[in-house]
């Protein structure tokens, strides 16, 4: 389903983000991308994404090579991806409902269609009491689960974490983790990048190591 | 259909904008209304000018005196000649003998023209130009004087020629002015959208990542500037009413004192529409060009 062949991302000519990296994701699989900070995990998760271009190599999603594709196209293209930043990126002066109905609202889904969608994505992340909270007002593993509430509103087919348990405790942490297999399990494709081995070590799936923007086996 | 969603979500949003900064709201419509209404005052009072000197110029006359013994013959040559002008309206023949009975009709004349022996009156023709355009009728004047038996020609359009050249410069003063007040009123709608979308960067920043497109994000902007375009376009119009309705009802006082009517009269419901058109289209043009810019530094690396 995704294929990533040399890909080269640098933004200066010294020292780029990510040389060479290729590998490939099935549909309906689990990939985990793990190594230290400024490996190139996020770069990585931000090309496969489309949201930024790599210098070279190619990344096929569905047959479709997404870095030839032309920018007007991009923003179509990002609708098929759930999409959890590391740094969240909550509007923090709209409530939980509205966080999880941006997509939706992006996508052009009717005003009935809307609360329907919103409200089974917020139960699927055990939300649903706090559907007119402020973001500000959750904890850290709530505000966790709002972002994948978002980011799975449009039904995508591949789901990118980008450090999704970063900052939490354990047990939030393995919440996060249980609810990113759940899709999985339900063919969902997870790319999930994190630069905690030990969430790795304790499942049999997929992982590919990033070293100094390289894969190292 | 999401389509028409779309649009109504954007200008729910855009009106949401305007009420959440009232202050700063109503502040850039003055501004709008001023930018849109100076113009506006100014061509009002140019086109009130230029209609009332087309009234007063309404029969300026040129006034083609003939050879002292000019044949019948040559009179009716002269006569086909202003016949066939295309700059002539309408024309008068005077003989001297009328021109002399006329004269002996007026009684502060009278004495004076009954101890002259001779009639020293030449017959004249009095001419009615088609245009009151001053470089018509200086071509007009210089092809009549070169006419067989026409021994002199008489305009008198100075006042006229000063007043077109008033017009004219005001017109290009106009133009000037709107040029300036417009680019003006674009920058300020560009700032006003700079502030907006500094406001929005999260939401803007947000929305690109999960898959809005270019014009999904622009479209409330637009419509935040259209709309403070539209509602400065309405206040340019009360403006200029205001100011017309004070300024007529004294107006209307001095030109009692005349025994004549003077109205400056205001925009035609047409022009009304413009103004707002005007408004509308500056305020576009100006979020146009904010959100452009803005989205620009967004764009897929």
């Amino acid at each position: 389903m995704i294929e990533a062949s040399n890909i080269t991302k640098s933004y200066n000519d010294t020292n780029p983000i990510l040389r060479d990296v290729s590998f490939s994701v099935d549909k309906g699989e689990m990939l985990f991308i793990t190594g230290p900070s400024g490996a190139g995990k996020t770069t990585l998760l931000r090309l496969i994404g489309a949201l930024e271009r790599p210098n070279k190599g190619s990344i096929i999603i569905g047959g479709q090579d997404i870095t030839k594709m032309h920018p007007n196209s991009l923003p179509f293209l990002r609708r098929n991806f759930g999409l959890i930043f590391q740094d969240l990126k909550l509007l923090m002066d709209r409530n939980v409902f509205d966080n999880v109905a941006l997509p939706l609202f992006i996508s052009g889904y009717s005003r009935s269609e809307i609360p329907k969608r919103v409200r089974a994505a917020l139960d699927k992340v055990g939300l649903m009491h706090k559907e007119m909270s402020m973001p500000i007002t959750l904890s850290g593993g709530e505000q966790q689960r709002l972002c994948i509430a978002r980011a799975i509103i449009n039904r995508p087919a591949i789901l990118l974490a980008d450090e999704p348990t970063a900052n939490l405790d354990e047990a939030y942490e393995r919440e996060i983790i249980e609810i990113l297999k759940d899709f999985n399990r339900v063919g969902v494709t997870v790319i999930m990048a994190t630069h905690n081995v030990n969430i790795v070590r304790s499942m049999h799936v997929k992982n590919i190591y990033l070293e100094r923007g390289a894969i190292v086996t | 259909m999401s389509f028409l969603f779309s649009h109504i979500d954007a200008v729910n949003h855009s009106i949401k904008q305007i009420f959440k900064q009232p202050i700063h709201g109503i502040l850039n419509i003055i501004v709008f209304s001023l930018s849109i209404g100076l113009p506006l005052l100014f061509l009002i009072i140019v086109n009130n000018v230029s209609k009332y000197s087309t009234s007063l110029s309404a029969d300026p006359q040129i006034s083609l005196f003939l050879s002292k013994n000019i044949s019948q013959n040559s009179i009716s040559n002269i006569e086909d000649i202003l016949k066939k002008s295309p700059q002539v309206s309408q024309y008068t023949f005077i003989s001297k003998q009328t021109a002399l009975a006329n004269f002996q009709a007026r009684d502060d004349l009278k004495d004076l023209i009954m101890s002259i022996e001779d009639n020293p009156l030449p017959d004249a023709f009095i001419v009615k130009p088609s245009s009151t355009e001053p470089k018509i009728i200086e071509q007009f004047e210089k092809e009549a004087s070169t006419i067989a038996g026409v021994e002199d020609v008489q305009v008198d359009s100075d006042w006229l020629k000063k007043l077109h050249v008033f017009l004219t410069t005001s017109r290009m003063t106009l133009v000037l002015l709107t040029i300036l007040l417009a680019t003006s009123l674009v920058v300020i709608v560009f700032n006003t959208i700079r502030l907006q979308i500094l406001i929005q960067q999260k939401e803007i920043e947000i929305s690109k990542l999960i898959g809005a497109t270019n014009s999904f994000i622009r479209r409330p902007f637009l419509y935040f500037g259209a709309f403070q375009g539209f509602i400065g376009g309405g206040g340019a119009l009360f403006l200029n009413w205001s100011f017309l309705s004070l300024f007529n009802h004294y107006l209307h006082k001095l030109a009692n004192l005349y025994n004549s009517i003077l109205v400056i009269s205001g925009p035609s419901p047409k022009q009304m529409l413009f103004v707002l058109a005007i408004g509308v289209t500056l305020g576009w043009m100006g979020a146009w060009v904010a959100s452009s810019k803005h989205l620009k530094y967004l764009e897929y690396q």
